[in-house]
């Protein structure tokens, strides 16, 4: 695979991967959050 | 005044009790055939991410709520689950674009990967945080749909057998993929020898076998002289390298050892002549080059029977 073809996909995946992440996070964070007092 | 090169007693491939320079000149591309692997920040980092849902699911715990810690633990436990066969996923992806004939991997990884995060952040949201049903399947179909874009899907085709028939192209691949297990094992019993030369000729050897498969894969009618060739030195190298690294390990036997460095430099000749045999169609040379490689690996006993 070329370098320019692998380019090509890299903003959609980085912005793929955060928005997984900060599903993640936020659900995470979420659940946890009555548990930590003043979160 | 001529510079010398740096080495001592211990450096890998000094000669035991002299500080001389290693005999054997380096080889000319020592990691050609060898990629190194990739690793992926992103895909690693998924490990880290569901870390907060073990601790809202302990503190679920702690308040004995047990819908909303069976929500979290089990999100968490999916997600990591899910990051396990996403890390798989891309190991099986690189091997196959690392080879010229490929199938797709039998177990589409990275595509239950996705699945599996979105179903872990669905249960997570429904019983974790309590939203309602509708909120957990969006939350979880984003999560699917961000897995799919941040990470790609599987490969689903058949690679490099569309010239070739069918069944060929089938045997080559399965052919190849046994040899490819069989040469992890060689480098894994390798590693358990413990001498950073042994072990960097017995790599050699492997590599020299790697090279062999892309052969086969280009041309994939020599697979019934490759599958000789292959079956009985790889598997006599790691029958031998698996047996030298027991022995080696219980024993210390400078004699086994250097037995086992005979044999690795027969190979080692005999490996670039068949390569060479194999690429020039020199069937009735082969054949006998093999018998005598056989007859040599009895002898030694360093096959186990």
């Amino acid at each position: 695979m070329n370098l320019s073809r692998r380019m090509r996909g890299l903003p959609m995946r980085v912005f793929g991967f955060l928005v997984l992440a900060a599903i993640v996070l936020a659900t995470g964070f979420g659940a946890m959050g009555p548990a930590v007092p003043g979160f | 005044m001529a510079s010398e090169r740096f080495g001592g007693r211990y450096s890998p491939g000094a000669r035991s009790g002299e500080g001389a320079p290693p005999g054997a000149a380096p080889p000319a591309a020592p990691f050609r055939n060898r990629p190194a692997r990739k690793v992926s920040l992103r895909a690693r980092l998924m490990f880290l991410l569901p870390l907060p849902l073990l601790f809202a699911g302990l503190g679920a715990i702690g308040r004995a709520n047990a819908p909303e810690m069976l929500g979290e633990l089990g999100g968490f436990a999916g997600l990591m689950l899910a990051a396990w066969l996403l890390n798989e996923g891309l190991r099986a992806e690189e091997a196959y674009d690392a080879r010229a004939v490929a199938r797709p991997p039998a177990i589409p990884r990275k595509l239950f990967a996705a699945v599996l995060a979105g179903a872990s952040i669905g249960l997570a949201t429904y019983l974790g945080l309590g939203q309602g049903l509708f909120a957990a399947i969006a939350f979880g179909a984003v999560a699917t749909i961000a897995h799919v874009a941040a990470f790609g899907l599987d490969p689903m085709k058949k690679k490099g057998m569309e010239g070739v028939d069918e069944f060929a192209g089938e045997r080559v691949a399965r052919a190849i993929d046994k040899a490819e297990g069989i040469v992890r094992e060689v480098i894994a019993a390798a590693a358990r020898i413990g001498d950073p030369r042994l072990e960097g000729r017995v790599e050699r050897l492997c590599d020299q076998a790697r090279e062999v498969f892309r052969t086969v894969e280009q041309d994939p009618r020599d697979l019934a002289r490759a599958r000789a060739f292959l079956s009985v030195y790889l598997v006599g190298l790691r029958d031998s390298t698996v047996k030298f690294a027991d022995l080696w390990g219980r024993t210390r036997d400078p004699e086994t050892r250097a037995k086992f460095e005979a044999l690795l430099g027969d190979l080692e000749t005999s490996f670039t002549t068949h390569r060479t045999m194999l690429l020039e169609d020199n069937r009735s040379d082969l054949d006998i080059e093999i018998e005598v490689l056989r007859e040599r690996l009895q002898q030694d006993g360093l096959t186990v029977r």
